[in-house]
């Protein structure tokens, strides 16, 4: 390599940590370059449009790098089902758009019971309420304020909430019945129009992305201001290495995946955010001289307390319509009656109950979510017309613990089409997980079989759980000893190199991450752009 | 297959096939004002100053 490029800036990954990273300096003047090693979907190449959607998910738009294998993925080898998209907007061109904020309580599990190894955030909910409020209006949400178990939220924006359909107020009227906690969701569906985004239409199939711009994702709400404001996107490009010298980050070499020529940049600062399991990758394939262990990673903590949240799919059928192929995902509507730790329940931590939508036929007879799966012959004709439509499915999802040997390393044998190691997940079941989720598909099923459900069927604890959080892998903490990241994302070891995605989350919470990502990305984005000349000459990272 | 779904499951009448461009829209069913106000009734949450460590003995798996 004979030359380099010098930039400000140098994000690594475009989905929500390094979107909203970008969006926060896009303004500032300063020379941003973000790189994505995959491309930026275009509308036509979604599913949508076409009869064969929803074998769409078996392939091309399987959620599972491993099964979709496409030029831009990467193998995620050991006990593990990941599931990621790699591209503009990252992951989020996969989700459901359901959007819970986390609650105070989650922000302290260290001081509540500190079990395994949970901490402390280095921050509190009150700190972080005023970001998820920003990074809300930039996505686009629809909800309804008010929810009795959050604190108030009153500066936040809100579309008009998605529609119920029989299967919202279904669940609801079960919650109702039984005197618990519910509420309508907040999701990343618009039900207006924004710039360039039609308002939902109420289609269910957000997790395969949104050709529409219906669902809020940062390949609508960020790139196209982003690039608009000049941040130099660069998709197609694939971090090798991220390179240091001595106690500062320098830049990254890249990989060009259209022609394979490698380049170098230089940066004051350097983001990453590529994700809870890829940002470890990149940091431990990142070794170098006076970093043997991995960038970033002198007290040995990248990678380890890796967190999915524990699952159980619940599936119940009625002897009347539900319509789950109808509306959109997220979700309609939440209970967070089981949320806090009752120890007189044999564990600590909680789960909420989120309510789903069903796909269409194929779905229904290829087993549902639980693998019930109608029999072939004379007999499914019967079974599909009682089962397809009747049928409703309720996320039981717990908060695991952030157990210090869940873990992501490097595989020693696998690499990607490019040559860089891949990613080896561990990771185990805890018997507080266990125990809560076991709890929890009980009460979903109470609450079902209240309103009339005639069948039911679960899939037990999910082990591996569907590793669509990618959670806790260099998170934040308030001591260099036991975290990888200060309150503002600075590494503790190089203070001009900052992780924001996933990985940075403390704890889990019971709750989608999604949008707790965007408040910090937000937070530590307004950080850099009120500190970039400090940040540059720090030589230790702050504690405070 | 969409005709036959349409015409031969109860609970499948309004199936269109692909979800968009058509959506659902039409047809979905909208929050009623008697249910949404009894949303309120249940729910509380703990402020970040009142958390406190919990009594441990009674974690079954720690025994
Ligand atoms: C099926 C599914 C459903 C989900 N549903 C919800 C939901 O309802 N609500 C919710 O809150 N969350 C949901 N999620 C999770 C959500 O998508 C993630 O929390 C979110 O996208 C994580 O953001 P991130 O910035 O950490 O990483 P990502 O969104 O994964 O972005 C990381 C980016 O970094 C890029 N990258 C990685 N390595 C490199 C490299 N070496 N060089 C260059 N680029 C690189 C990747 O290509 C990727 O684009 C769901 C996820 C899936 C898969």
């Amino acid at each position: 390599m004979a030359s380099y490029e010098e930039v400000d800036v140098l994000i690594i990954g475009a989905g929500p940590g390094g979107a909203g990273v970008a969006y926060e300096l896009k303004d500032t003047g300063a020379k941003i370059v973000c790189l994505e090693q995959g491309p930026w979907v275009t509308a036509p190449e979604h599913p949508h449009y076409h009869d064969e959607w929803e074998i769409e998910k078996q392939r091309g738009w399987a959620y599972d790098p491993n099964v979709r294998q496409l030029p831009e993925d990467y193998p995620v080898t050991g006990t593990t089902t990941p599931y990621m998209m790699n591209n503009v907007g990252g992951s989020t061109v996969h989700y459901a758009g359901h959007w819970p904020r986390y609650k105070p309580v989650d922000f302290r599990k260290g001081t509540e019971h500190g079990l395994e190894g949970t901490i402390d955030w280095p921050i509190s909910y009150e700190d972080l309420a005023p970001f998820y409020d920003r990074n809300d209006a930039i996505y686009g949400i629809s909800g309804l304020i008010g929810d009795p178990s959050y604190p108030d939220r009153k500066n936040a924006q809100r579309d008009p909430m998605v529609l119920p359909g029989k299967l919202g107020l279904k669940y609801a009227k079960a919650s109702r019945d039984l005197g618990w906690h519910w509420w309508p969701s907040d999701n990343a569906v618009i039900t207006r129009p924004r710039e360039n985004r039609e308002a939902d239409v109420g289609m269910g199939n957000e997790l395969s992305g949104s050709p529409t711009g219906s669902l809020s994702t940062p390949a609508h709400a960020h790139w196209p201001y982003n690039v608009r404001a000049g941040v130099d996107l660069r998709t197609m490009a694939r971090v090798e290495t991220i390179t240091a010298d001595g106690g500062r980050a320098t830049g990254a070499v890249y990989i060009d995946r259209n022609t394979g020529n490698r380049h170098e940049i230089r940066a004051k600062i350097v983001v990453l955010a590529a994700n809870g399991i890829g940002s470890p990758r990149m940091l431990l394939a990142s070794a170098q001289k006076g970093h043997e262990n991995g960038l970033a990673n002198s007290n040995g903590m990248v990678g380890k307390h890796l967190m999915h949240h524990v699952f159980s799919f619940c599936d119940s059928w009625f002897d009347e319509p539900v319509e789950g192929f109808k509306g959109s995902f997220g979700s309609p509507m939440y209970s967070h009656e089981f949320y806090h730790t009752d120890v007189n329940r044999g564990f600590v931590n909680g789960f909420g109950m989120q309510v789903a939508r069903s796909f269409g036929p194929s779905y229904a007879a290829m087993g549902t979510h639980t693998g019930y799966t109608a029999p072939w012959g004379e007999k499914h004709r019967d079974f599909f017309a009682n089962h397809f439509a009747n049928h409703l499915m309720v996320f039981m999802f717990g908060e695991d613990l952030p157990v210090e040997t869940n873990r992501v390393t490097l595989d020693p044998d696998v690499t990607d089409s490019d040559g860089i190691p891949a990613a080896h997940v561990n990771y185990e079941l805890h018997e507080n997980d266990i125990a809560l989720a076991k709890y929890g598909i009980e009460k979903i099923f109470e609450a079902t079989r209240a309103v009339g459900a005639v069948e039911t069927n679960d899939t037990g604890v999910l082990y591996p759980p569907p590793a669509w959080h990618l959670m806790g892998t260099c998170r934040m903490g308030n001591d260099p000893q036991d975290s990888t990241l200060n309150k503002w994302c600075q590494t503790w070891d190089l203070p001009n190199l900052f992780v924001v995605d996933g990985s940075t989350l403390t704890t889990g919470g019971a709750v989608n991450p999604t949008s707790t990502i965007g408040a910090l990305a937000v937070r530590a984005g307004e950080y850099i752009k009120r500190n970039h000349d400090h940040i540059t000459s720090q030589r230790t990272t702050p504690t405070m | 297959m969409v005709i036959a779904i349409r015409k031969n499951v109860p609970a499948g009448k309004d199936y269109h096939g692909p979800p968009l461009p058509y959506g659902y829209i039409q047809s979905l069913e909208p929050w009623d004002e008697t249910t949404l106000a009894q949303a309120n009734d249940n729910g509380s949450y703990l402020e970040t100053d009142q958390v406190e460590r919990v009594d441990l003995s009674k974690v079954t798996w720690i025994q």
